[in-house]
C-alpha cells in the first residue's frame, strides 16, 4: 500500500494509498478541515452535519450508512426536505458517503453499496 | 454467454452464496443449467473462491448459450488475489439487485416492481457470513425495494452470538429498511424491545404469500 502524509497541527499523519488515515483515533475535526483543503473543498455546516452523521453511524453499527438514510435524515434533522442526492453531490463530488467516511477518519468502505 | 451491448433481461436470475458443487444445486426440483434462459448465475460470499480455476464446472457454465456467470467483487478481493477465470463478468450487488428486479417485473407481465421481498435466513453464519448477508439486504435497500428478513430460531441464535453483527443489523430497524421477524415460539423481550417481530413458526409456515417474493440467504 503506497502511503502518504498530511501535516496538520504541527503533527505528521499516515494517509492510505486512497487518502484514509491509516489510523482513525489520528482524526480531529482541524485534520478534516485539512483534507477537505486539499479537496478544495471548505467545509459548512451542512458538510460538517454529513461528516458527524457518517461518523457516528460507523461507530453505532459498524458500517457507513446507506445514502437513502443520510438523506433521509438531513431532511429531518435540518428541516430541509429539498436535500437529494444531487445536492449530495454538490456538498461531496467524490461520493457522498466515501468522501464523508475519508474526512471523517474512517477507512474506505470496502463493499459495493 | 450473452452477446449484447445493452443491458441484458434474464428470464432467470440465480444467486449462489456457499462453495457448492455444481451438480448440487437444484431450485425446485431444476438443474441450474435446465432454468429459463437466459440465466444469470450470481455468485457471492463464499461461493466465488469457485471462479478461480478455468476447469471449475462453474466457470464452464460460461461456455453455455444464454447463461452469464458474474460475481460479487467485494466478495473476490476479500477473498482472493488476482482476477478470477476469464469469462466471468465481474459484478456488484446492486447490478444483481437490478437484473433480479428486471426479472421479476417481466415475469409479472410488467414494470412494476414486486410489492415485496422474503428474505429467508435458515441457518447460522460466521462473523463474515453475516456482514456479507447484511450487504445482500442492504443493497436491496438501497434501491428501496420493500422487505422483510425472517430468521429461523436457530440462525437468529447464530446472530445474536455475534454482537457487532446483531448491531450492524439493528440500522435495518432503526432506519426502517426491512422488517425482522423471528420463527420462534417464545419472544425475547430485549429484542422485541428493539423492533424485532416473533411469530409463531407454524401459523406462519402454513400460510404462504404467493405474490410475495422470495429469497433464501
Amino acid at each position: 500500500m503506497t502511503k502518504t502524509t498530511i501535516e496538520c497541527d504541527g503533527r505528521s499523519v499516515a494517509l492510505d494509498a486512497d487518502g484514509h488515515l491509516l489510523d482513525p483515533s489520528d482524526w480531529s475535526r482541524s485534520l478534516a478541515v485539512e483534507l477537505a483543503r486539499l479537496d478544495g473543498v471548505q467545509l459548512t455546516d451542512a458538510h460538517w452535519w454529513i461528516i458527524d452523521f457518517v461518523r457516528s453511524h460507523c461507530a453505532r453499527y459498524g458500517t457507513p450508512p446507506l445514502m437513502r438514510v443520510l438523506i433521509g435524515e438531513f431532511r429531518t434533522s435540518r428541516n430541509d426536505p429539498e436535500m437529494s442526492s444531487r445536492q449530495l453531490y454538490q456538498l461531496f463530488s467524490e461520493h457522498p458517503i466515501r468522501q464523508a467516511c475519508r474526512l471523517g477518519g474512517y477507512p474506505k468502505p470496502d463493499w459495493c453499496i | 454467454m450473452i452477446s449484447t451491448q445493452q443491458r441484458p433481461r434474464y428470464n432467470s436470475v440465480l444467486m449462489v452464496r456457499a462453495k457448492t458443487q455444481l451438480n448440487e444445486i437444484m431450485i425446485n426440483g431444476t438443474a441450474i443449467e435446465a432454468l429459463p434462459r437466459p440465466l444469470l448465475v450470481f455468485l457471492h460470499s463464499g461461493a466465488v473462491v469457485q471462479l478461480a480455476s478455468p476447469t471449475s464446472p462453474w466457470v464452464k457454465l460460461t461456455k453455455e448459450a444464454d447463461i452469464d456467470l458474474a460475481y460479487c467483487s467485494t466478495a473476490w478481493q476479500r477473498r482472493r488475489s488476482g482476477e478470477p477465470a476469464s469469462g466471468v463478468q465481474r459484478s456488484s450487488l446492486l447490478q444483481f439487485w437490478a437484473h433480479q428486479l428486471d426479472c421479476w417485473s417481466a415475469s409479472a407481465g410488467s414494470s412494476i416492481e414486486p410489492s415485496s421481498l422474503l428474505i429467508r435466513i435458515g441457518r447460522g453464519q460466521d462473523e463474515l457470513g453475516w456482514q456479507e448477508s447484511l450487504e445482500v439486504i442492504l443493497a436491496a435497500a438501497t434501491l428501496e425495494i420493500p422487505m422483510r428478513v425472517q430468521f429461523e430460531d436457530a440462525a437468529w441464535q447464530s446472530l445474536l452470538g455475534v454482537p457487532d453483527q446483531r448491531l450492524a443489523w439493528q440500522q435495518l430497524l432503526d432506519y426502517k429498511l426491512a422488517g425482522i421477524e423471528v420463527l420462534a415460539f417464545d419472544a425475547d423481550a430485549d429484542q422485541a424491545a428493539l423492533g424485532v417481530h416473533y411469530v409463531d413458526p407454524d401459523a406462519t409456515r402454513s400460510s404462504v404469500n404467493q405474490a410475495e417474493r422470495k429469497l433464501d440467504l
